[in-house]
Parts: C-alpha cells; sequence; structure tokens
C-alpha cells in the first residue's frame, strides 16, 4: 500500500529487517499512540511489537470504525499460507483483550506529503 | 567487510560478517545479534531490552510537506478521496489470493515472498500469477533468525 502511493518502506537500517515488525515500529515512533479498541478509526495501522522468535510481532490496518470493524491483515492459520491477506475479522476478535499495542493513525503511516521514492 | 567472533555457548567460537554498529551491539548476518563488548551471541533478544535499545539511531518517519489539493488531485486522481483510499482500491483485489509467505533465510529478498524494495508495484492485476500478486505487495515482515525459518506478511 505504501509503495503504491509511492512511499518508502520503513527500514531498520539493514537489509535484514527493511520493512520488518522492528522497522514500522521504530520508523513511526513518536507517531504511534496507545491502542485503545474504541478509539479505532477508518485506516488506523494497529502495531504489536516484535519480541523474540516466537512472538514476531503484526501489523494490520482497520477497515472502519471501532471494535467491530474488520482488518485487513496478512496472517498464515492453515494449508499453504493460508489464509493470507484477508479482511475476515474484527478489531475485537483480533485483539482478544490483550493483543494490539499502539495505534498509527491513517494521517500519520500513509496520508502525508513526504518519503517518496 | 568488518567481521566479529561470536562466542556460541558450549561451541567454538564463530565469525560472522557484521551488517550494522549499534553502541552495544552488533546486527550480523542471517539477523544475528552479538554483544559489542564481549562478543556473546543474544539468544531470543528481548524487544524492551535489545531490539529497542538504540531506537533513537534508527531511520525516523520525516516531516509531512504542505500539499495542495490541487497537486494531491494530479497525483491520485479525483476520485481518491486521499492516499488510503487509493491504496486501499488498489490491494482489494489481492484480498484472498495473497498467501503468507514463508522464506527461509538471507537478505530479506527485493523479489518473492517479500520484495524489499522502494519501487511501484504493477498498476494492474488481471492475470497476475501468484508470485506477481505477491510481489505487487509492500512486506510486512518481523524478520528474525528462526532456525531457519521466516515469517512474512506480504501486506503493507
Amino acid at each position: 500500500m505504501l509503495r503504491f502511493v509511492g512511499k518508502r518502506v520503513p527500514t531498520y537500517g539493514n537489509p535484514y529487517y527493511d520493512g520488518g515488525m522492528r522497522a514500522y515500529w521504530s520508523y513511526f515512533d513518536g507517531y504511534h499512540e496507545r491502542f485503545n479498541l474504541d478509539a479505532v478509526r477508518r485506516g488506523d495501522l494497529l502495531l504489536r511489537h516484535y519480541s523474540n522468535e516466537q512472538n514476531q510481532g503484526h501489523v494490520a490496518v482497520a477497515l472502519g470504525d471501532g471494535a467491530d470493524a474488520l482488518l485487513l491483515q496478512s496472517y498464515w492459520s492453515h494449508g499453504d499460507g493460508l489464509p493470507g491477506l484477508n479482511k475476515l475479522i474484527t478489531v475485537r476478535t483480533s485483539h482478544a483483550g490483550y493483543y494490539y499495542e499502539r495505534i498509527v493513525r491513517v494521517n500519520n503511516w500513509i496520508n502525508y506529503l513526504s518519503d517518496e521514492f | 567487510m568488518r567481521t566479529v567472533e561470536a562466542v556460541f555457548p558450549d561451541q567454538e567460537e564463530v565469525e560472522f560478517e557484521v551488517l550494522q554498529e549499534f553502541p552495544t551491539f552488533f546486527v550480523c548476518e542471517d539477523g544475528t545479534l552479538i554483544e559489542r563488548d564481549d562478543g556473546t551471541l543474544i539468544v531470543n533478544p528481548d524487544a524492551g531490552e535489545i531490539l529497542y535499545r538504540h531506537i533513537e539511531l534508527l531511520p525516523k518517519r520525516p516531516q509531512a510537506e504542505q500539499e495542495s489539493e490541487e497537486e494531491f488531485t494530479e497525483t491520485f486522481a479525483t476520485e481518491a478521496a486521499s492516499r488510503f483510499d487509493a491504496a486501499l482500491e488498489w490491494i482489494s483485489p489481492l484480498v484472498g489470493k495473497m498467501p503468507y509467505g514463508l522464506w527461509t533465510g538471507g537478505i530479506v529478498p527485493p523479489g518473492s515472498p517479500a520484495w524489499a524494495i522502494n519501487r511501484p508495484p504493477p498498476p494492474k492485476l488481471s492475470g497476475a500469477s501468484s508470485d506477481l500478486l505477491r510481489g505487487c505487495a509492500q512486506p510486512d515482515v518481523a524478520v528474525c533468525r528462526q532456525e531457519g525459518a521466516h515469517l512474512w506478511q506480504p501486506l503493507l
């Protein structure tokens, strides 16, 4: 999505981390705020940080407002990389009471002019 | 090319190529993290303790520039209300068609499944192969050393 609008991929500073969860977290440092289920708005980027190999973090994009909005995200739960990119579940279900930690508002991760390649 | 010798528990020292130097640790090939002071391998690094130790030194999002409505329209046409809407319209045909990728090591590749490269994605998706579909998306990945396996979420 970022590349489609001409923006660079957040990078950690070396080719092992380009586009990685650490890169997103640090790149938008100062632009993300504490996650609040009811404060989610359309276009928000939801973050969970990278902790370790078993808990590698996650990002998702809210497709509507509030806890019952669907999320655009990608994960692997069955089969060969399936469901992959999907909008099958809500913010509330995906959060499961604890998961997401930060929100980058839509105007801070994609709706701004800067960082064009 | 700088190298560093890492100390593995109960093993001989192993030499790694240093990709990135931080004040207290090195980032080496395969995403291996090594303490600078004694060459100790950082096993299962904790985000709070290690990975964000030098967050102030990492690349940051720059300040936004001023943009008029006319300038935006010139770039994204009149039907797109925002960059987000334009990107959402582009990615929507990929929903349900782009599997989560598994990549087994090496640098973050500019091709499948990561496509970690800054250039425009293909504008049209009809008839695209699964690889091309993946190539249209931005990687959202937590890259780490994981017994040779890396998980990828080709999305953003």
